[in-house]
């Protein structure tokens, strides 16, 4: 798991379709690098927390990692963004020009029309020297699209996911701590919210929001937050019965005080076992809107879309299909993984109570 | 939780059946060619036939064998259907089952002609000299496929034209489509058993096709009387006509089922071999070609134009199936919103128009199986100007426009603006596009974005953009249209009455337009009346109200254990089609 | 635990308007109405407005919202659940009982082979936890859990409906035009037809089933009276038959409480890759269609339905927190 973050942190820097560095009469720049934006420093902050933890931890190999993300934030701020550089892999270049292009030497979103507009050539291209993967029906590098594509949807889960946590985890508190009247309203906003059919609130938002990924964001964890209010309220209503709780009411521990100090931090592992599965969880979500091309716009990529886009054309490249399909469940089987080990190393218990407490579907 | 989410909301790719639906606006029959002798010739020895299975003889040509009854022709559409009440139809697949198996149309038109031809009427109607009365006469001998309750057959009678013209013009039934498919119809009074009168408030040259052709007649001894329970009458789901076919079974959300009708009245003009015809609702069109493959369907249209060509080079397939293309008067075009700020100017228009790569799509996406259109109508219809070419791809031209118009880029961001507004607009189309149309959408986008224009591309929900286009809130949309193969009449989509009442989506409004849709109207000169349509073709192309994108061809599979299997100008019509043993 | 039912189900009610309130204004807020076939952009002459307005009329769609959802709810209050605003104008129960008992012949049969596959799987994974063929399984689950339905079902008849191992039908319930004689032959079609749509459909819950199956019979395992039963001398497969498996099988019975809410989902992507004409696609297609009516009453029947697996789910905790509180 922890290499698909780290690629779709990358994904810039592996897949751009403007090069990373570039000579020319001007002196040295560096387009693809000063075209990165705020997200994208975002996701290398990530990687650099990441690969601190891991220097922390003693594993050497990893420590360059985050070092080179670091230097490409400080490149990025020199450096001055030539948009006519694109040209330059196939067209004509002054004498002396040079050009160094990321890896995969094409954007995910740009179709390379030297090949498009070639007579003769059939799309979706296979597979080449050019293109390591071939392109989908549009001409698109197909592995730089894979690549964003799983940043994107990794990108969306994990932005629902955080905010379905955060809700949910204020609305369990409340209802674990305050009971009475409130637990009982919230409860019942939580089936309300989960009876409804959702196709319409998705419907909706899609037709008055912009299709953009905020909008995903927004809607996947509006939706999901419920999943966790029930399990975080499950879980305090259980841990209340416990010995230390009673001595800290006894000992005349406010509610709130209660609630932050000493429900929160045990309630907290379980349900950060299930925002593992959530991640997952809202990846499929995310996914199938996507297929319905209700997800983000086009060209935008995202692993959904290159599937749906990839449908229609699955006889005679059935590997466009495949691709994205591979790669979703390995991301989701990977968290799946990571959280079913984390819900071993921290419940060594199985009890009953608490899978009751959890009760999640088949 | 989300994953209950996403799997209750996995909806498979629907794709718009285009040619079957296509397919169903089209007619039924052959010609009779009244007095032409060569024209007789293929008919001549299928007269003897008569409708029974007496008698074997060869016919001409086209096949050794000679026709037999039997076979089941099946086929597939993504939607199921609603109801078989012919009046309160609203589907383009309910049209094609009604107008082809079960209610056939007074008059027809050939399929390869496009000529007029009558079927259930007994002539071409009597037009009073102010164009304003028609009388028509229906063939006697007609039998409704169910009679009275004591089994006595029943005639088709202007008592049946009567009762469906009531619940037609009343509103209480439900009968949307129909009414509005008559134009300007007043009344319709039966005279005698087999004549009746219909009055129109306005002369129009197409009254006479539009009441022959989308008059629908529902059985009056059967159906309930009043208007308000009309829409929910059982014979919607079982209904009685008088067709070459009769309704046999209709399994909801599966198939419907008919079977040869014995006592049909035209079997020398439509022989109609098949035995029983079944229709299959398959809501994942990917898995027709699958289905074909497996022999569960004997004839389906293609839409991925590189698997048709794969499918032709293989050995496999060209066991199977016979392969057959043909050009129905399908166009696929962007409508632009005149009253968005950009688009109020032609040269916008044009500019756009100018940067979208059409032939490229023809030619990569499409393999050739299209064409690209500079008007509303197809390259093969009468009313479009082949002299007209259609806009090269040229986006200098088109950059040298947008400047022209005053949209440059003032402020540097990358994207022209113009009184500090940058253009940018979506770009919109219904779910159910096939995703053929929507590659060259990704071309034309980063076209657009080299020159400088941002454009989004959106898929909505049909319900949404139907609400949008009606009320004229979008900024640009691709739709397709199939036009009618002859006699086409823009005056719903580019006249400025129809922009509040009609089809008119981007608001177009131009004097000399509206003077020559008017004209085409009046014009009752078929000669005259092709002239004012190239004129109007003109003046389309001059202006750009939409782009015109594609006359796509439909591609279709037909089984090898078919006989005589010839497709008509007007589409896979196979009345005469038959199963080998 | 008498009290505790009784208020929950009395709670119900509310929850219940909540949900129709919800329903019913998302319902209306949702751009376009039930006659977007009529008004279809890209077939024929639109109807005018006039025509419009007066379909409206007849099917009470102009009045004031409050005044609509109150007729909508007298209605419902006497089991009436209106015509559907679909062409065909059928009564909704009619077309919802179709769709139903399609359905949930299908959910039923899926869960069956869920938890008779599941169950056994899980107690075997158990037995046999740690070692290399049961991680493989695990991970194989796993695969399978991930993927999507639709997937899932494309490499199935890919598999089973085409190519070399084709063998079994591919559109719908049943074939179409088949005589048969008797009971049994009916059964063995509608049999064939089905084997795909059930296993697609367990193959989604199977991993989850197994997974609660294995972990509670490894916790029962842990038990010191098993090591004492072990202490004893008794034969191992004693050990599991008789005591573990009964403790460590309770937990996957909270599952149950998923059941109800399960059979009335009807999965769209089984229905469409099948053409199977279910509550998935009735409910999509609803929803598309703006047929109000039809989307109220399949919202009621899935929220009694939701509410009714989140009592059993909520009722078995409690039972399990008294059973705690008294040992």
């Amino acid at each position: 798991m922890r290499a698909f973050v780290w690629l779709a942190a990358f994904a810039p820097f592996l897949a751009h379709r403007l090069p990373l560095a570039h000579r020319g009469a001007a002196g040295f720049d560096f387009p693809a690098i000063a075209a990165l934006d705020g997200e994208d420093l975002f996701w290398l902050a990530v990687v650099a927390v990441d690969g601190a933890w891991l220097i922390a931890r003693r594993a050497r190999l990893a420590a360059a990692l985050p070092l080179l993300a670091w230097l490409a934030v400080a490149l990025a701020a020199a450096a001055r963004p030539d948009e006519r550089t694109a040209k330059l892999r196939d067209g004509p270049r002054e004498p002396g020009e040079r050009a160094l292009f990321s890896p995969i030497g094409f954007g995910p979103e740009e179709s390379d029309w030297t090949l498009v507009m070639a007579p003769g050539v059939a799309l979706p291209l296979p597979p080449s020297s050019r293109h390591w993967l071939g392109s989908d029906g549009q001409g698109r590098d197909l592995l730089a699209r894979l690549l964003h594509g799983t940043r994107v949807s990794l990108g969306v889960g994990a932005a629902a996911t955080a905010i379905a946590l955060a809700v949910g985890l204020m609305v369990g508190l409340l209802c674990g701590t305050l009971r009475g009247a409130v637990d009982l309203v919230l409860m019942r906003v939580v089936e309300v919210l989960l009876c409804f059919p959702h196709l319409f609130l998705v419907l909706i938002v899609f037709a008055y929001l912009p299709h953009s990924r905020t909008t995903m964001i927004l809607l996947l964890g509006l939706v999901g937050w419920t999943t966790t209010a029930r399990l975080a309220r499950g879980e305090l209503l259980r841990l209340r019965d416990q010995e230390f709780v009673l001595a800290a009411r006894s000992l005349g521990a406010s509610p709130l005080r209660l609630a932050l100090r000493h429900l929160l931090p045990n309630a907290l592992a379980p349900v950060l076992v299930a925002a593992t599965f959530s991640v997952a969880g809202a990846m499929l979500a995310e996914f199938a809107l996507s297929w319905l091309g209700l997800g983000v716009a086009p060209p935008t990529p995202s692993l959904g879309r290159i599937l749906a886009e990839g449908q229609p054309l699955i006889a005679r490249a059935p590997f466009l299909s495949l691709a994205p399909g591979l790669l979703i469940f390995a991301v989701v089987t990977s968290f799946n993984a990571w959280g079913e080990a984390l819900r071993e190393a921290t419940t060594p218990e199985f009890s009953a109570s608490r899978q009751a407490a959890g009760g999640s579907a088949p | 939780m989300k994953v209950g989410l996403a799997s209750a909301i996995g909806l498979g790719s629907a794709a718009l059946v285009v040619a079957l639906a296509a397919a169903a606006r089209q007619g039924v029959g052959p010609s009779e060619r009244t007095g032409d002798p060569s024209g007789h010739a293929s008919f001549a020895t299928v007269a003897s036939f008569a409708g029974s299975d007496a008698g074997r003889r060869s016919l001409r040509g086209g096949s050794s064998e000679a026709p037999r009854h039997g076979g089941t022709m099946t086929q597939s559409v993504t939607a199921s259907y609603g109801t078989l009440n012919n009046i309160t139809r609203t589907k383009s697949g309910e049209e094609l089952v009604c107008r082809t198996y079960l209610f056939p149309p007074l008059l027809d038109l050939d399929p390869d002609t496009f000529e007029i031809v009558p079927l259930v009427a007994a002539s071409r109607p009597e037009i009073s000299p102010d164009h304003r009365r028609y009388t028509w006469r229906i063939r006697p001998g007609i039998r409704w496929h169910r009679g009275l309750p004591d089994g006595s057959p029943v005639e088709l009678s202007t008592a049946d034209v009567e009762f469906s013209w009531r619940m037609i013009a009343d509103t209480r039934s439900g009968a949307v489509k129909a009414k509005g498919a008559l134009g300007p119809v007043e009344s319709v009074k039966a005279v005698d058993r087999y004549t009746f009168v219909v009055e129109t408030s306005a002369p129009y040259f197409r009254s006479e096709l539009e009441f022959g052709y989308d008059f629908r007649i529902m059985p009056a001894h059967l159906c309930t009387q009043d208007p308000e329970a009309f829409g929910k009458d059982p014979l919607g789901r079982a209904p009685v006509g008088y067709g070459p076919y009769r309704f046999d079974e209709w399994k909801e959300g599966a198939y419907l089922s008919l079977v040869r009708n014995p006592e049909w009245f035209a079997p020398e003009k439509l022989p109609y071999w098949v035995d029983r015809v079944r229709i299959h609702f398959v809501p994942d069109v990917n898995q027709v070609p699958t289905l074909f493959e497996r022999g569960e369907l004997t004839l389906v249209a293609v839409n991925d134009c590189s698997r048709y060509e794969e499918m032709r080079k293989d050995a496999a397939w060209l066991e199977r199936a016979t392969f057959h293309e043909y050009y129905l008067p399908h166009v696929v075009f962007i409508t632009w919103n005149g009253l968005h700020p950009a688009f109020a100017d032609p040269r916008v228009r044009r500019a756009m128009t100018l940067l979208n790569p059409r032939d490229l799509v023809r030619d990569k996406i499409y393999r050739g199986h299209a064409q690209v259109v500079s008007g509303p109508w197809a390259v093969t219809a009468r009313e479009c100007d082949p002299s007209i070419a259609p806009l090269p791809f040229d986006p200098p031209a088109a950059a040298a426009l947008l400047d022209e118009a005053g949209w440059q880029d003032h402020d540097g961001d990358g994207w022209r603006d113009k009184y500090g507004k940058a253009l940018r607009f979506v770009l919109e189309y219904s779910q159910t596009t096939a995703p053929v149309f929507t590659v060259g959408l990704g071309w034309f986008q980063e076209q657009l974005k080299a020159a400088g224009v941002a454009m989004e591309t959106r898929a909505v929900e049909l319900n949404q953009l139907a609400a949008e286009l009606g009320e004229h809130r979008y900024d640009a949309a691709m739709l397709g249209w199939v036009a009618d193969p002859r006699d086409d009449d823009v005056y719903d989509r580019f006249h400025s009455d129809a922009i509040d009442a009609g089809s008119n989506y981007g608001s177009y409004r131009s004097a000399e337009c509206d003077r020559l849709v008017e004209a085409f109207r009046a014009e009752f000169d078929e000669s005259a009346r092709l002239k004012v349509a190239h004129a109007i073709h003109r003046r389309l192309a001059e202006d750009q109200p939409c782009t015109f994108l594609y006359n796509p061809q439909s591609l279709v599979l037909v089984s090898t254990k078919l006989r005589n299997v010839k497709l008509h100008a007007m589409g896979a019509r196979w009345f005469d089609w038959w199963f080998a043993e | 635990m008498r009290t505790w039912l009784v208020r929950r189900l009395l709670l119900g009610f509310p929850t219940l308007l909540g949900i129709t309130i919800v329903t019913f204004l998302l319902s209306r807020l949702a751009p376009g109405g039930p006659f977007a076939d009529l008004a279809d952009p890209e077939g024929g002459r639109p109807i005018t407005r006039e025509h419009r307005a007066a379909l409206e009329r007849n099917f009470g769609l102009d009045r004031p919202l409050l005044e609509q959802y109150a007729n909508w709810l007298k209605r419902f209050a006497q089991l009436d659940f209106g015509e559907s605003l679909a062409p065909d104008r059928r009564p909704v129960r009619q077309k919802i009982v179709e769709a139903l008992g399609v359905s949930i012949g299908l959910q039923a049969a899926a869960v069956l082979l869920m938890y008779a596959v599941g169950l056994p799987l899980g107690v075997w994974c158990a037995a046999r936890a740690g070692t290399r063929l049961e991680r493989w399984i695990g991970r194989a689950l796993f695969l399978v859990h991930s993927t999507p339905t639709l997937l899932l079902g494309t490499v199935l008849i890919a598999l089973f409906c085409t190519g070399r191992l084709a063998s079994l039908p591919l559109l719908g319930l049943r074939t179409p035009g088949l005589r048969t004689d008797g009971a049994w032959a009916a059964f063995v079609d509608v049999a064939r037809h089905s084997l795909l749509p059930i296993v697609c459909l367990a193959l989604a819950g199977l991993a989850g089933v197994t997974r609660y199956a294995r972990a509670g019979v490894l916790e029962a395992l842990r038990q010191p009276w098993i090591q004492a039963a072990r202490a004893r001398g008794l034969p191992e497969r004693r050990v599991l038959a008789r005591h573990a498996l009964r403790n460590g099988l309770a937990p996957t019975l909270t599952l149950l409480g998923n059941l109800l809410p399960w059979l009335v989902g009807g999965s769209l992507a089984v229905e469409t890759l099948f053409s199977i004409p279910g509550l998935g696609r009735l409910s999509t297609d609803s929803i598309l269609g703006r047929d109000y009516p039809t989307v109220m009453a399949l919202s009621v029947l899935v929220g009694v339905a939701t509410m009714v697996g989140f009592l059993v789910t909520d009722a078995l905790y409690v039972v399990a927190r008294r059973r705690t509180e008294l040992e």
